[in-house]
């Protein structure tokens, strides 16, 4: 799916701010914020899309720096893309992504896991549909251990379902394990 | 981040995008994520009204899921790589390496195809009619089980 982009450029008047976890203000385009139905809603109820309303900085409490970089990324990339309609996907095991998508994606899994977290919260449904699909995609023609590394899962089963031979817990996927590699920085000091 | 450390809400909506093959294959990972992929995905997978096993040759299963309006929500074909660690699994008193076993042998001797190997026959419950069905022709063997 592709869109041609039209040349106009955003008015200073169409814009909001929004401060992410860790205090860094970001300046959004009211268009890009249609893809989200968090920022949508509460534009409408706040009417920031008029022009005499003054714009107090929208605090996102739950959504770090990074996390809201990486989203800046993906709604600009989809500014004029059709709105997103959920369609009957439960049926299908085939699935195709555009280059860019695959590369936007291209991160860890607990990266992955953030960006899940933070599409939610902001209710971007083209997002969050992607980042499963991505992740359907990681586990499929995969054994139930190797599901495991990749979602990070512990077992709590004794024995392997096919083979019936005891399962060896890895220590390294307890949870102090996984926060080397995060998206988000640490938090700031209260 | 750990995966089942998502809200059950957010997980909700992850295995809304999954599809039910790759629901099965998650539900192997540990008991917990069994549990509330049974919990959240309840209605999709009491939709399943009928599965087919076809045993389409020696190391093939074919098994396909299909709900009331015959729409499928399970299409899996697994070949197992090692066969020895398969588990045998009980279908009336016969494992499925008898099954297979019977299969083969039988087809290789030409005159059992057409004759002791070809049949259609049918379980039905009384009480909730459901029920199984065996049918066996020259090529395949079809094992079907449906809710009532």
């Amino acid at each position: 799916m592709s869109c041609e982009e039209p040349t106009t450029s955003p008015t200073p008047e169409n814009n909001i701010t929004v401060v992410s976890s860790d205090g860094k203000e970001f300046l959004l385009d009211l268009k890009l914020t249609e893809q989200s139905e968090t920022l949508a809603r509460l534009i409408s109820n706040f009417e920031y899309d008029r022009t005499d309303v003054k714009k107090d900085p929208v605090p996102l409490g739950n959504i770090t720096s990074a996390q809201m970089q990486k989203i800046i990324e993906w709604l600009q990339h989809h500014r004029y893309y059709p709105k997103w309609e959920q369609n009957d996907i439960h049926y299908s095991t085939s699935f195709t992504f555009e280059t860019w998508v695959e590369e936007y994606l291209n991160i860890p899994n607990n990266e992955m896991f953030e960006l899940l977290n933070a599409a939610n919260y902001l209710n971007i449904p083209r997002l969050f549909s992607t980042i499963c699909r991505i992740m359907a995609s990681r586990i499929t023609g995969k054994s139930a251990e190797q599901i495991r590394t990749v979602l990070n899962i512990k077992t709590d089963v004794k024995n392997d379902v096919y083979t019936g031979i005891p399962i060896q817990e890895d220590s390294s996927s307890s949870e102090d394990g996984m926060s080397e590699i995060s998206l988000s920085p640490s938090p700031p000091p209260i | 981040m750990k995966f089942l450390r998502f809200p059950t809400l957010v997980l909700e909506k992850i295995f809304k995008n999954f599809a039910v093959p790759e629901l099965l294959f998650l539900s192997f990972c540990s008991k917990r994520m069994r549990f509330l992929i049974q919990l959240l995905e309840k209605c999709r997978l009491k939709d399943i009204k009928t599965i087919n096993y076809s045993f389409v040759s020696d190391d093939r299963v074919m098994i396909l899921g299909l709900s009331n309006n015959n729409k499928p929500s399970i299409d899996l074909v697994l070949t197992p790589v090692e066969r020895k660690k398969i588990v045998p699994m009980g279908l009336f008193g016969m494992d499925r390496d008898m099954i297979c076993w019977t299969m083969v042998g039988r087809f290789q001797d030409k005159r059992w195809i057409h004759k002791s190997f070809k049949s259609r026959d049918y379980l039905i419950r009384d009480f909730d009619g459901a029920g199984a069905s065996i049918h066996i022709s020259s090529t395949h063997f079809n094992f079907v089980v449906w809710s009532a």
